[in-house]
């Protein structure tokens, strides 16, 4: 998979957020995404080949895999990780947008500061502080929906070494042994804690960006 | 490599701002342990699964030996311990990129100001610049250079950060040593269920392993010891800053004189009336402080005679300085309390102090260093 795309749509969107924004983006490309690409992806590598079961029934092996694993950890993660991306990408078209409306102002001749339109960092005030801050809402909501269907897909998060299986064509209860549990455990358990984090990152955010606005309204009404 | 190419995008930044002993360390990282590992060491534990072989025909033995005698593969727990490692520098990245950016701040801030004394005419134009000039200390930022000097809280950051890493190594290192001993050896002996009886398991390349294994621990040492005597450095670095301060500031009475060349350039910078420049600088352009205890009570003397001989003379510059010089008071305690004067408030100012000239109490309009 090549997240270098990924990295390079994000890294313009990195100029235009608040430092928790900043630091939620590093924890998310070295913590997550690194993590999954270098580590994660090797340890998934063998999960069909390596699924054993203790029957010599043609079938039954690749019947039972896919029972227990409709979709894999890896794909699950890298779905996670997109749809925790996008929502930034709508700051990333505000920003665009308003720099768009300001050249064209400015090309029609009204005054503009162009050390201002030079200067690419635009603050987080009016229709933008919305977009934002719905970006993180939206953010947040789709950690906590991936946090809940890995949970309900896997019964928890942790990785059994023996699954009993007699889906057919399996002749009876047949005993399917899964490849590398502990080290699958140890891997869903860090990259649920690293969610957990970033999504803390971006409650924190969110109460950053609401005091602010609250005390700028206390700041013109007093 | 490219795979590393996130944490060494980061990791370069890091790499502009640390010491040199820093440098050297992010050197190791890159090419010793990225590196090596990304290339040599995962081709190596390729095929660890597939070719560890069990001495059974029992469907499922083999996973369960595997998992149980390695619960975490080597190429995995390196991974992790660099990342581990890398953190702190990072978070003393965020803080060096922090600190650059209230600089910008504090720059826009100054031009600002600037721009508004110079409408207003500059009252406290002196005070505001030299309480800025304050702060500039304390972030530890060189204009001039446009590097980042480590000082204050950003040193503590950094030093933290290193003291942070080097428990980190050390717990990787513990860690690798309780999961699997040093060496790796061919045969393994498993009994879990579902194996009906203790089996034999057999490794894949153990040699080869076991060579990149001490590679890895040796890296993991030198790392480690590099750490070390970065702390070092920069524990005996700033113990010989303590201890040159304390002597510096135990002939000087007033405080907060420790500056350094840069800060007493600007402070001259700021000071308009070439009068006073010639009263406060040295030759050597140090801002240091007139009035030392021993230096006030001779020219208390010198001044005290000088005035009887001198009577009515009006000095190019030297009477009304020479009267304020000898002041031992409250009011010297602030090094920025200096204001721009014109040049006949001086003469107005000699005379009135001509007719008191007995004393030589601290008057509210002596000039202040």
């Amino acid at each position: 998979m090549d997240w270098g795309t990924l990295q390079a749509v994000l890294g313009g969107v990195n100029k235009h957020s608040t430092s928790i924004g900043k630091i939620w983006l590093t924890v998310l490309f070295i913590f997550r995404i690194m993590i999954l690409v270098v580590a994660a992806e090797r340890v998934w590598g063998d999960e069909q080949q390596d699924f054993v079961c203790n029957t010599l029934q043609p079938g039954c092996r690749n019947v039972c895999y896919d029972h227990f694993f409709p979709i894999s950890h890896i794909r699950l993660w890298a779905l996670q990780l997109i749809f925790v991306s996008t929502p930034a990408l709508l700051v990333a078209m505000h920003v665009a947008y308003t720099r768009h409306e300001k050249k064209r102002r400015f090309r029609n001749g009204e005054k503009i500061d162009i050390e201002e339109l030079k200067n690419e960092k635009i603050h987080i005030r009016g229709p933008l502080w919305w977009t934002y801050t719905s970006s993180i809402f939206f953010r947040i909501v789709f950690e906590a929906v991936f946090m809940y269907v890995f949970y309900y897909m896997y019964d928890g998060y942790q990785m059994p070494r023996l699954v009993k299986c007699s889906d057919w064509p399996c002749p009876n209860t047949v005993d399917c042994f899964v490849s590398r549990p502990t080290e699958k455990t140890t891997f869903t358990i860090f990259m649920l804690a690293v969610s957990g984090i970033c999504m803390m990152l971006n409650l924190a955010e969110l109460c950053y960006l609401v005091i602010k606005i609250c005390m700028k309204e206390s700041r013109k009404t007093t | 490599m490219g795979e590393w190419s996130f944490l060494g995008d980061f990791l370069e930044k890091v790499h502009k701002h640390s010491t040199v002993v820093g440098k050297v360390w992010l050197t190791v990282l890159f090419i010793f342990r990225m590196l090596v590992l990304g290339t040599a060491a995962e081709s190596s534990w390729g095929d660890e699964q597939s070719d560890f072989m069990c001495d059974t025909q029992q469907p499922g033995c083999e996973n369960v030996c595997y998992d149980k005698a390695f619960p975490i593969s080597h190429v995995r727990f390196w991974v992790l311990q660099i990342i581990f490692v890398s953190t702190p520098s990072l978070v003393y990245m965020g803080h060096a990129m922090h600190t650059v950016r209230m600089e910008e701040k504090r720059k826009m801030k100054e031009a600002e100001m600037e721009a508004q004394e110079n409408k207003n005419g500059g009252s406290t134009y002196y005070q505001q610049k030299c309480s800025v000039v304050e702060d500039t200390k304390l972030s530890g930022w060189d204009e001039a250079g446009g590097q980042i000097i480590l000082r204050g809280s950003l040193l503590n950051t950094y030093v933290y950060s290193i003291l942070i890493r080097t428990a980190m190594e050390v717990a990787f290192i513990v860690g690798q040593y309780v999961l699997y001993g040093i060496f790796l050896e061919t045969l393994y002996i498993c009994q879990r269920a579902p194996c009906p009886h203790p089996v034999n398991c057999y490794v894949s390349r153990p040699t080869e392993k076991n060579v990149f294994i001490v590679f890895m621990l040796a890296v993991a040492v030198l790392s480690l010891f590099l750490s070390l005597a970065e702390l070092y450095h920069l524990g005996w670095k700033k113990a010989k800053e303590r201890c040159s301060r304390s002597y510096k500031a135990s002939p000087s009475t007033a405080p907060g004189r420790l500056e350094s060349a840069p800060q007493a350039e600007r402070a001259q910078m700021y000071t308009p009336p070439p009068d006073f420049n010639q009263c406060l600088s040295s030759p050597n352009g140090k801002f240091i402080s007139p009035f030392s205890n021993k230096v006030a009570s001779q020219q208390n003397t010198a001044n005290f005679a000088t005035e009887r001989v001198h009577g009515q003379e009006d000095a190019a510059g030297e009477g009304p300085f020479i009267k304020s010089r000898y002041v031992e008071s409250p009011e010297v305690a602030s090094e920025c309390a200096a204001p721009a004067f014109p040049e006949n408030y001086f003469n107005e100012k000699r005379r009135f102090s001509k007719a008191s000239r007995a004393s030589s109490k601290a008057r509210s309009d002596d000039l202040s260093v």
